[in-house]
């Protein structure tokens, strides 16, 4: 019986030839995997040797805060007790040590005496994992919950069901700078007298340096300047959306860089190319508002929707728009521009912060100059700037329900520092007396060398903990406004863009948030919020074959839609 | 022996019955052993979650857990079936799984059957190798290479426009070309690792069968038809079966990267329909949860259907 | 031997029509496969401004290991690989042992509550309550937070499981029979009877089990919140993640292009290369006729 195995073990001698030879491939390539696997662990193991959370001696906290800026504040708490604050939000950079892993945090957490420890969330599971850690109750001591219209409802749930910290009712004569923070973010305030108290502290885009209420958004037009003025145009710091098109037209007309059929006059996104058609026309294209008459309506339904549509479809046909521009996905528009240089137009952030990388990268990349580009705002074909109030807010900060209260409070204490002017520049640029300092005249100087790396991943950058994990309230959008390593001219192009908007608009057209829209939650809103409007409308304009039928295609849309459409309508108008 | 006499069939037939099948445990005592750790596991962490499917008759409340949480009948289930959209998902989701099963499923099979043909050892062993590349793809990867190969300004139309002068023919952006694009990229990426398993299971047949056959005077084609097909035929049936038991499933991530919005009308199957609505905003376990139920008791109509219909066709099915 | 000698003659015998077709198709596939996949590794060693200007890029006229150094000096990445070692050593054997003891253990259903237990198995596949009530039953059994909660996750693939079976459903009973006449208990008969002959299979699974392992981050994601248990496909993914979101952090200084299409096809070869040198001690299982011994006898 066990001849079996012995006759299998002889076939296997015949072919011992060959097998030697194959052995020792097997084993080289083991080998190799082995040492590049124990190579990794090594030298990928050098800044995560930083990992033991060990804890400073308090005798050491007087000695290594040499730090000027100690002095300046008036508060000068001392933290007997060492607490653990368990965080999670997607910025953390995962593996590395926020408690003692650069100078920045080190200085943090022996001024505030604590253990930070973090945890990453991946930027696509933000909602749902953080989601699932509340429901499952066992969220960290604080986390940054992605706040926004389409979650609004969860944040309800979590609200009714106890699920995040009611924070004390006097926390705002605790803690009040973070309080005056969170009173111009508009949404804190509104929250709260929603739940009848505070469980939400949104941070703030802006409060030194805040544009205006309601806050305009950052998203505008990019132009090629060089290739307006060889088609004979004016460059401008707007133009409408007819005269985008006219200028693109002669673009593609002309082709000033003769880039042949390389050429894309406007590199959109399906995305971006509802921005700039539908959102930058109709201010409610795709939400509810109330028109004259006070009656709730769809903003789909509008004329200007309509309009803008056409303008879409004109654009597509004409061949001013990338041809395959449903194809393009995350960035491969901004690339067209600016890596490699094109196309004419394109619609994109333009946060105050970048309006220097994105000329450096253009420069970089194409050659060309870095005045070349410019950015501009977008009217729509009435002459008037159209946004819904973009809100001074992104991400919340709850608390678990469970925290404990040192936690709490020292938790709350580390974000009332960084609300204050110091604490709020060093979020951004490093120690105060080390990276940078104040002159005479209270502006901010850099003490760094240009080409010290200050922000940025760990093992290139000084301070890779710089961002807006450590208690952030405000964030960099306002201090870009300020920051000495963005040349000047830029910085002012930034302010009168977000100040036309405000001067070419009307309150109609630039509106404030309707709250009751945003916070309607019932079944009906989420099943009408669940409209992928930029690929619905892409997909009309690419199956039209002429403009009436994509009027045709148009129409056939908003009715199939009614039947989702019609019963929010109706709640909305019976309130 | 006693049972089929006149009227005496329950009380002591009964008691027999259960010796009889005490009898038979002792007896395979052992293979009750052999099987206890795999059904350890199977009850505790197969088992003990799919409770969580009763959230489909619940509301979901957090501190109650899923066990305390309040029974509201078919509530969940109205809400899903109310959208038009979701109906018509299910709709092209089958439509797809169907011809997937009709054009896709063979491949594997037949590429077994001509590797296996194949007498340069080493060469096949190489070719094994390289077929199972794709398999590690992402379907992100694959899309974006696809654009590539495809794109107006692709490979495929510079050359037809080069040698036969036609105009770039958008392969990506036409719905009616969305299936057919499916198919050829799933064979393309998953049937040499699907292969394998036909693979091993080629392995497993009689060399003799092959040798007598050749002396009886069987040319190639014969022998492979008439031997290594059906030497494999009961790993086809039980794959097919379990393909049929998917058919309300699968494929999100090669949809989700090959689909655009210019094709979005023919491709959004249930996958596609749920992550719309899941995406945007509240994560609603009872919601996803009634929907993973409907699907999950369709699957398993069909399969139970399937390996019906087959147990007629050919005697054997899951079961084996 | 006499009749592997025969074998042997008929193959060296004839090179019909029929061999140079298969030849031509299966070259033909292999090139669909590897032209693309040239693509993919040319792109890792490419500049993005390079990998944007080219249609297919083959061979990059401006190599760089850019990509992969910036994948390799994250310090994450030497974390990654040793949880998944460390997930790949413990959960793999634990899956074969499960699946091979069920898989024969079912094989034949002829006694009281097989077929139930059978059917009972088969309906995991098909229900499956999500990762929620997974995730509370993990922080129940006080496992949430460590390896052994995602290695536990997954202990059988129903699926791998079926296809064990079918395959040892097919092996002779005689074996088994003359095996039991002889006095052999059901471990023994395992062990030194059904496991030999079925190495094609058990092989196919080890590959299969091995590279799911391999493959694993998204219990881990929604398990552990450690900084020192992080899987290999989850840091990549952060990785590229990374660098691919528009992100303004970095108002203080120089921006750091992000070149995500390289990132991702380093990450790719970084997942590949190790699978494709444990395939080929695999492969030498897919070796035909390996009953010969097993009949005659």
């Amino acid at each position: 019986m066990y001849l079996l195995v012995d006759a299998m073990g002889s076939q296997k001698k015949e072919f011992g030839g060959n097998n030697q030879m194959k052995n020792v491939k097997r084993f080289i390539c083991l080998l190799l995997a082995a040492v590049l696997v124990l190579g990794l662990v090594a030298c990928g193991g050098k800044d995560s040797s930083n990992d033991q959370t060990e804890a400073p001696d308090t005798q050491n906290n007087q000695a290594t805060n040499n730090n000027e800026s100690s002095e300046n504040e008036s508060a000068e708490k001392k933290y007997e007790e060492k607490v653990t604050i368990t965080y999670a939000c997607p910025q953390v950079v995962e593996g590395f040590d926020f408690t003692e892993g650069d100078d920045y945090v080190k200085w943090m957490s022996e001024k505030f005496n604590y253990v930070f420890e973090t945890t990453n969330i991946p930027w696509g599971e933000w909602h749902s994992m953080l989601s699932t850690w509340i429901m499952a109750q066992n969220m960290p001591d604080v986390a940054i919950y992605n706040y926004g219209e389409g979650t609004h409802a969860d944040a309800v749930n979590f609200v009714e069901q106890g699920l995040i910290k009611r924070l004390p009712d006097d926390w705002k004569t605790r803690w009040p700078k973070v309080a005056e923070v969170y009173g111009v973010t508009t949404l804190g305030p509104m929250l709260e007298e929603l739940f009848e108290g505070t469980y939400f502290i949104p941070r703030a885009r802006f409060f030194y340096n805040l544009p205006g209420d309601p806050l305009a958004d950052h998203w505008s037009l990019w132009v090629r300047t060089d290739w307006i003025k060889a088609v004979g145009k004016e460059v401008k710091d707007h133009y409408t959306i007819p005269e985008v098109l006219e200028i693109a037209r002669l673009i593609k007309e002309q082709d000033p860089d003769n880039l042949g059929s390389n050429l894309i006059p406007i590199s959109m996104t399906a995305g971006n190319a509802a921005r700039f058609f539908l959102e930058a026309n109709s201010t409610h294209w795709d939400t509810f508002y109330k028109d004259e008459s006070g009656q709730y309506v769809w903003g789909a339904t509008a004329e200007q929707t309509l309009e803008g549509l056409k303008l879409w479809y004109q654009a597509y046909k004409e061949g001013l728009l990338d041809p395959e521009f449903y194809l393009l996905q995350h960035e491969q528009d901004l690339e067209k521009f600016q890596t490699l240089g094109i196309a004419g137009v394109s619609y994109l952030g333009g946060q105050t912060a970048d309006v220097w990388n994105y000329r450096e990268t253009f420069m970089n990349d194409t050659g060309n100059d870095p005045d070349d580009m410019k950015f501009a705002t977008l009217l729509g074909t009435d002459g008037n700037y159209h946004q819904r109030d973009l809100i001074n807010y992104w991400g919340a900060i709850i608390f678990s329900p469970d925290v404990e209260d040192k936690v709490f409070e020292r938790w709350m204490d580390v974000m009332e520092f960084q609300c204050s002017e110091d604490g709020y520049v060093q979020t951004a640029m490093g120690l105060k007396g080390v990276d940078w300092d104040r002159d005479e005249e209270g502006n901010i100087v850099s003490l760094v060398d240009e080409d010290v790396l200050l922000v940025g991943p760990p093992g290139e950058a000084k301070y890779p903990s710089l961002g807006h994990v450590v208690g952030s309230v405000i964030l960099w959008d306002d201090l870009a406004f300020d920051n000495p390593n963005i040349p000047e001219k830029y910085r002012e192009e930034s302010k009168a863009l977000y100040q036309n908007r405000y001067d070419l608009s009307t309150p109609e057209t630039f509106t404030k948030v309707d709250w009751t829209v945003w916070t309607h939650s019932t079944e009906n809103m989420r099943r009408a919020r669940s409209i992928d409007y930029p690929t619905e409308f892409a997909n009309i304009v690419t199956t039209a074959t002429s403009e009436d039928h994509l009027v045709e295609l148009y129409n056939k849309w908003i009715d199939e839609q009614m039947s989702i459409i019609q019963p929010v309508l109706d709640e909305l108008n019976s309130k | 022996m006693m049972s089929q006499a006149s009227g005496y069939v329950d009380k002591p037939d009964f008691k027999s019955r259960i010796a009889r099948i005490w009898v038979n445990v002792q007896k395979n005592r052992e293979r009750y052993i052999l099987v206890l750790p795999g059904l350890v596991w199977y009850a505790i962490f197969a088992y003990i979650p799919i409770y969580g499917l009763s959230l489909a008759f619940k509301k979901f409340i957090a501190k109650l857990g899923i066990f305390g949480s309040p029974w509201i009948g078919l509530y969940n289930f109205r809400n899903v079936f109310q959208d038009p959209s979701f109906v018509e998902s299910i709709l092209t989701t089958l439509i797809i799984n169907v011809g997937r099963l009709i054009f896709v499923f063979p491949f594997p099979i037949f590429l077994a059957l001509i590797i296996n043909e194949l007498r340069l050892n080493r060469t096949k062993k190489i070719l094994q190798s390289i077929y199972t590349f794709p398999h590690f793809l992402s379907w992100v990867i694959v899309a974006s290479v696809m654009i590539n190969i495809l794109g107006q300004k692709g490979l495929v139309n510079s050359f037809l426009g080069m040698f036969f002068n036609i105009e770039p023919i958008s392969f990506l952006g036409t719905p009616s070309y969305f299936r057919p694009l499916l198919y050829i990229t799933d064979a393309w990426k998953g049937a040499g690792w699907s292969a394998i398993i036909y693979m091993a299971s080629i392995s497993g047949i009689d060399v003799e069968q092959y040798e007598a056959a050749e002396i009886d005077g069987a040319s190639r084609l014969q022998r492979m038809w008439h031997i290594t097909l059906p030497g494999i035929k009961s790993t086809i049936v039980v794959l097919f079966i379990l393909a049929v038991g998917n058919l309300m499933s699968g494929g999100f991530d090669q949809i989700f990267n090959l689909s655009n919005p210019a094709t979005i009308k023919v491709a959004e199957t249930l996958d596609m329909y749920i992550y719309r609505i899941t995406f945007s905003g509240s994560v609603d376990f009872s919601f996803s949860s009634a929907v993973a139920l409907f699907r999950s008791v369709v699957n398993l109509v069909l399969l139970l259907v399937a390996d019906r219909v087959i147990r007629r066709i050919d005697g054997s099915g899951l079961l084996g | 031997m006499e009749i592997a000698k025969k074998k042997r003659n008929y193959n060296r015998h004839r090179f019909e029509l029929l061999d140079a077709i298969i030849l031509i198709i299966l070259l033909a596939f292999a090139t669909i496969i590897v032209v693309p996949f040239i693509s993919v590794i040319g792109t890792s060693f490419a500049t993005q401004k390079e990998a944007l200007e080219s249609t297919l890029l083959i061979i990059p006229k401006n190599p760089t290991i850019d990509n992969y150094y910036r994948l390799f000096q994250d310090p994450r990445i030497g974390i990654g690989y040793k949880t998944t070692f460390l997930i790949l050593l413990i959960g793999v054997p634990l899956n074969m042992f499960l699946t091979t003891s069920l898989a024969y253990g079912l094989s034949r259903t002829n006694y009281p509550g097989a077929k139930f237990m059978f059917y009972a198995i088969l309906l995991t596949m098909l229900f499956n309550g999500g990762i929620v009530p997974l995730y509370l039953l993990m922080l129940e059994l006080g496992i949430a937070n460590t390896l052994w909660s995602v290695i536990l996750a997954y202990g059988v693939n129903t699926f791998y499981f079926i296809i064990m079976r079918t395959y040892m459903i097919s092996l002779p009973e005689a074996l088994v029979e003359s095996a039991k006449i002889d006095g052999a208990g059901e471990w023994r008969i395992l062990f030194k009877i059904i496991l030999p002959i079925s190495k094609p299979i058990l092989a196919t699974v080890l590959l299969f089990y091995a590279v799911d392992r391999w493959n694993e981050w998204f219990n881990a994601m929604i398990f552990l919140r450690r900084k020192d248990l992080i899987p290999l496909q989850l840091v990549l993914r952060n990785i590229v993640m990374d660098s691919s979101i528009m992100d303004s952090l970095s108002i203080a200084g120089p921006r750091i292009p992000r070149f995500t299409e390289g990132i991702q096809s380093a990450t790719i070869m970084v997942v590949m290369v190790p699978v494709m040198c444990f395939f080929p001690f695999l492969q030498r299982y897919f070796v035909k006729g390996i009953m010969i011994g097993a009949v005659k006898a």
